[in-house]
């Protein structure tokens, strides 16, 4: 079958080809009788267009120098037999040297004189003397005029002189002859009178003058001298040619000749110089002219010949792209002959290999069950060789108890029937059974006659242990999905059927499994918000699984489960499931919302807090600032009027009296200091810090030399280390020096030699400052009372002050985040110390 | 006009107002001291308002001595008005305050007061003080050019 297609193929590309080849001689023949035909039609239009235009140019030319010979005549008949112009030259004739007769004699010429067609004006006596020229000229008579002139007298008739010249290289001249005669008209003639022509001035340009542009266009004026023609004016391609230029008549060729000799229209023909030349010939009435109009025949054709190629080309584009088409096709059709054979290779090869390569023993039998072909599967799977088997009786591989099918087999088989995944056993040659999957197919030859059939049979051995390893498979899963802890569920998408929960499951949603399986989640009422399954199968739809989703599902009892579920949708059976498991997150959700609860209630508590706090602290400012005003005022008073008692009463005044006054006003202004200091480290713990670099040893230089300056008497050594540079608040960190040398330059001011030391040392990492004394120092015991506001060790008598300097020291000390501490000892000295914090470097 | 050397003295404290007319009275200080014993009756006093409606108020006090915490309206409120007023723009104001609050002198310097003295408890000191602004802001002091008619 393949074979024979491939034959019609070859046999269809070679008639295509013929076909083809001939479409192609067609159109091209078709191509150039039509271009030719047209070129030629072209040719014939344009060359009768030609002959048109000549002879037109011809005719008018000829009727406009018939019409110039006639005036010329008339000009000179207007002067024949003229009395009053006779009786005008008799008198000049008689009395020629008078200036009136010439005067008179120039009025009847002036008229012809203006007019450039003459060039000179004679009159020639009888004796054909020159009597007078106009224009007066020492130029003597040409012998032709005076002979013409004689001829004229004798005739007694007007003439016309045609083209003459006296000698080669002399101006050619035409002329008019008018005898004039006596009275009367019959009289002896006075003389002649002659109109000298110039053919220069009218009658050459005339005649080469082209109505339209043209290179070669040209007209010619001959006469006929003997079996001469004479060519009577300047051609347009050779010089000095009138009545010099000559050719015989017997010249058959030449359009003057032709003309010379009476012929008339048009004709081809080579002129003067030899060229191939089209001419009009016209004889020119009343007169020895002919005229010749003419034009190369290399001008006339110059646009033939241009059509001429635009026809050959259109005709060579026209044969190209016919050529183009045909190959064209040729080509596709050779193309798609060469894939379908290409491809019947293919299939031949690929039906080969199939079957070679089959995993299936493929077996060919004849009707009577002859085996026919064998491939390697089937040698593979029985163990017979190909050879072997080959015209061996297909029963020697079935079995005995199989027999009794053989014949009904290949009975449907004659029908035409194909058997299809029959299961059976077959014998292979070691007498093992196999067990089998048949499809046995008819064969048919060309005419679609079964010759055969072929048997294809599948070992399904490793088959039904696969199909139990499945079911194993399958038990195993089932068991993993019901005794799994997790609630797990398959179910139809489209309906929201279940197909199968687990254990779990049924434990979780208080349902018996039987009660769940065929039923939908809407008649179970398992949704709680409609909305929220949407939003879980959009999800689905989008990505095939969903992890972690969270949602609410209800029980059999009405309970309602926080569930975290994940799942994927899978096609079972044809039909688009969804395998799921859901975990109980109820509890995790309580625990959640009551940590949310607990830290709502907390963030609740802090801000109660703050704004109490800061409630607390406005009060406090508020106090403060009352206190500042207000506690101040009534001690004023006290000491002002106690004052102005002192003063306005000294002399009503006993000591005593005087002295309780004094201690009135000292206890006011011990009170006022009290509240400063109070006050004092109550702005310390409110006002803004602002830290930046500071000097502490300039900064106690500084203020040691400040105490000094007021208690010069006083003899104290100030030690402090070099560079202790501090980030800190300059003004707060200038009060807890101010305070430290202070308290010590007091303490010491019972020592003849005070020391006052002040210092630093690194501890873990930190800097620790210290200031020491040698002075009246302290009994550790009460070292934790030291730094309380308001706290002495001293009495007021030992030493002044109201105890508030080191309970600000310790307040600045603590807002820098360090630490303050004291050491010291009864009589030996006291060191107080402190950090500042974090150094910054 | 200026002429009559006029000290307004707002202060609410009777005790305050006598110490200060003594200290005056004992350096000689020799102006009329008009009293104003709250903030509304200070500003009635210098728009001729209220208890001074019909006061010829071109007669302007030459100097303001002015307490803070003062009834009805308090100090820094009467420091206002008295800077917002182009007839008043000028006045000197000097705030005698028992205060020490840095807010009180941030806010007081902020509206313009020209001083700030705070009263000292010692009498003697406080004398000290009044004397010297007596001298300083009366006798030292050119005043402002007078500011009359409205805006």
């Amino acid at each position: 079958m393949p074979g024979e297609s491939s034959n019609h193929s070859s046999w269809d590309a070679g008639r295509l080809g013929w076909v083809l080849g001939l479409t192609f001689v067609g159109l091209a023949a078709g191509i150039v009788a039509a271009g030719s035909l047209y070129y030629r039609n072209f040719e014939k239009r344009y060359l009768s267009q030609v002959e048109r235009q000549l002879s037109t140019v011809a005719e008018l030319k000829v009727a406009e120098l018939a019409r110039w010979r006639k005036a010329r005549l008339s000009d000179g008949a207007f002067f024949f037999k003229n009395r009053s112009f006779s009786s005008s030259v008799h008198r000049f004739l008689e009395k020629s040297h008078e200036p009136l007769r010439r005067a008179e004699l120039q009025d009847w010429l002036s008229h012809q004189l203006t007019d450039s067609q003459y060039d000179r004006i004679l009159l020639i006596d009888t004796q054909g003397v020159e009597r007078v020229s106009f224009p007066e000229t020492p130029e003597p008579v040409e012998p032709h005029l005076a002979q013409a002139a004689v001829e004229a007298l004798s005739s007694g008739q007007s003439a016309f002189l045609d083209f003459y010249r006296d000698a080669p290289g002399r101006p050619v001249h035409l002329g008019v002859l008018v005898p004039i005669l006596g009275e009367p008209d019959t009289g002896p003639p006075l003389g002649v009178l002659i109109l000298r022509i110039d053919p220069a001035a009218y009658l050459y340009p005339y005649l080469q003058r082209w109505p339209t542009p043209s290179s070669t266009a040209e007209t010619l004026l001959v006469r006929r001298e003997g079996d001469k023609v004479i060519f009577l004016n300047e051609l347009r391609f050779q010089k000095d040619t009138a009545l010099t230029l000559r050719r015989s008549l017997a010249q058959k060729a030449l359009p003057a000749a032709q003309a010379a000799l009476g012929q008339e229209g048009v004709i081809n023909g080579i002129d003067y110089r030899g060229e191939q030349v089209v001419a009009a010939l016209r004889a020119i009435p009343n007169s020895p002219w002919f005229m010749v109009v003419r034009m190369d025949i290399s001008e006339v054709y110059a646009p033939l010949r241009e059509q001429l190629r635009l026809v050959e080309a259109l005709i060579i584009v026209l044969l190209l792209g016919a050529g183009a088409s045909v190959g064209v096709v040729w080509r596709q059709q050779r193309v798609r002959f060469l894939q379908a054979r290409y491809k019947a290779q293919e299939d031949r090869a690929k039906l080969a290999a199939i079957v070679e390569f089959a995993e299936d023993a493929i077996i060919g039998k004849s009707l009577d069950g002859t085996i026919t072909s064998w491939n390697p599967a089937a040698e593979r799977l029985f163990g017979y060789q190909a050879a072997e088997m080959i015209g061996q009786p297909v029963t020697r591989i079935i079995p005995h108890d199989d027999l009794a099918y053989e014949p009904e087999i290949l009975k449907r088989l004659q029908r035409g029937e194909s058997i299809v995944s029959y299961e059976g056993v077959r014998i292979a040659k070691d007498g093992r059974p196999i067990a089998v999957s048949l499809t046995v197919s008819p064969i048919r030859d060309s005419a679609g006659t079964i010759i055969g059939a072929a048997k294809i049979a599948r070992d399904i051995t490793e088959r039904r242990r696969a199909e139990e390893a499945l079911r194993e498979s399958e038990r195993r899963f089932s068991q993993i999905f019901n005794f799994s802890p997790v609630a797990t569920s398959l179910s139809t998408v489209r309906e929201g059927r279940y197909l199968d929960v687990n254990d779990a499951w049924a434990k979780m949603y208080e349902r018996a499994r039987d009660d769940v399986l065929g039923r939908t989640v809407f008649e179970l009422n398992i949704w709680v918000d409609l909305e929220r399954r949407a939003a879980l199968f959009a999800k689905l739809q989008e990505r095939g699984a969903v992890s972690d989703f969270e949602m609410e599902l209800r029980t059999k009892s009405g309970r309602i489960v926080q569930v975290s579920w994940s799942g994927v949708t899978m096609v079972i059976g044809g039909e688009s499931c969804l395998l799921g498991s859901a975990l109980d997150i109820t509890e995790r959700k309580q625990a959640q919302d009551t940590l949310r609860t607990l830290n709502t209630e907390l963030e609740q508590r802090v801000r109660e807090r703050t704004a109490e706090l800061e409630a607390a602290n406005k009060e406090l400012e508020a106090f403060s600032y009352s206190v500042s005003h207000d506690l101040r005022t009534p001690l004023r008073a006290m000491d002002g009027f106690s004052m102005a008692l002192l003063e306005d009463c000294a002399g009503k005044l006993d000591e005593t009296a005087q002295d309780h006054l004094r201690r009135i006003r000292a206890g006011s202004q011990r009170m006022a200091e009290l509240i400063d200091d109070l006050l004092n480290l109550s702005q310390m713990g409110r006002a803004e810090m602002r830290c930046e670099s500071v000097n502490l040893t300039v900064m106690a230089e500084e203020i040691g030399a400040e105490f000094q300056r007021l208690q010069p008497e006083r003899h104290v050594k100030f030690v402090v280390a070099p560079a202790l540079v501090v980030h800190a608040d300059e003004r707060m960190l200038r009060v807890v020096v101010n305070n430290l040398l202070g308290n010590a330059w007091k303490f010491t001011s019972r020592q003849e030699q005070a020391l006052i030391d002040v210092g630093a040392w690194d501890q873990d990492g930190q800097r620790v400052f210290f200031v020491r004394d040698n002075g009246a120092g302290f009994d550790m015991a009460y070292a934790s009372r030291l730094f309380g506001a308001f706290q002495r060790l001293h009495s007021t008598h030992e030493f002044e002050g109201t105890g508030i300097g080191l309970a600000l020291v310790q307040r600045i000390i603590h807002r820098h985040g360090g630490r303050v501490w004291a050491e010291g000892a009864v009589g030996q000295g006291a060191t107080i110390y402190f950090t500042l914090g974090k150094e910054r470097d | 006009m200026n002429d009559k050397k006029i000290i307004l003295l707002v202060e609410d404290n009777p005790d305050d107002v006598a110490l200060t007319q003594r200290v005056f009275k004992k350096h000689n200080v020799a102006n009329e001291i008009v009293e104003a014993h709250d903030g509304v009756e200070a500003l009635d006093y210098l728009f001729g308002t209220g208890a001074h409606a019909g006061r010829d108020i071109r007669q302007q006090p030459q100097l303001i001595l002015l307490d803070l915490k003062l009834p009805k309206l308090n100090g820094l409120d009467v420091l206002r008005s008295v800077r917002n007023d182009p007839r008043t723009r000028l006045l000197p104001v000097v705030i005698l305050t028992s205060s020490n609050e840095e807010s009180d002198r941030v806010n007081g310097y902020a509206l313009g007061a020209n001083s700030y003295i705070r009263k000292p408890v010692d009498f003697n000191q406080f004398a000290e003080s009044v004397r010297q602004l007596g001298l300083y802001w009366l006798l030292l002091n050119e005043p402002p050019p007078v500011i009359t008619g409205t805006p």
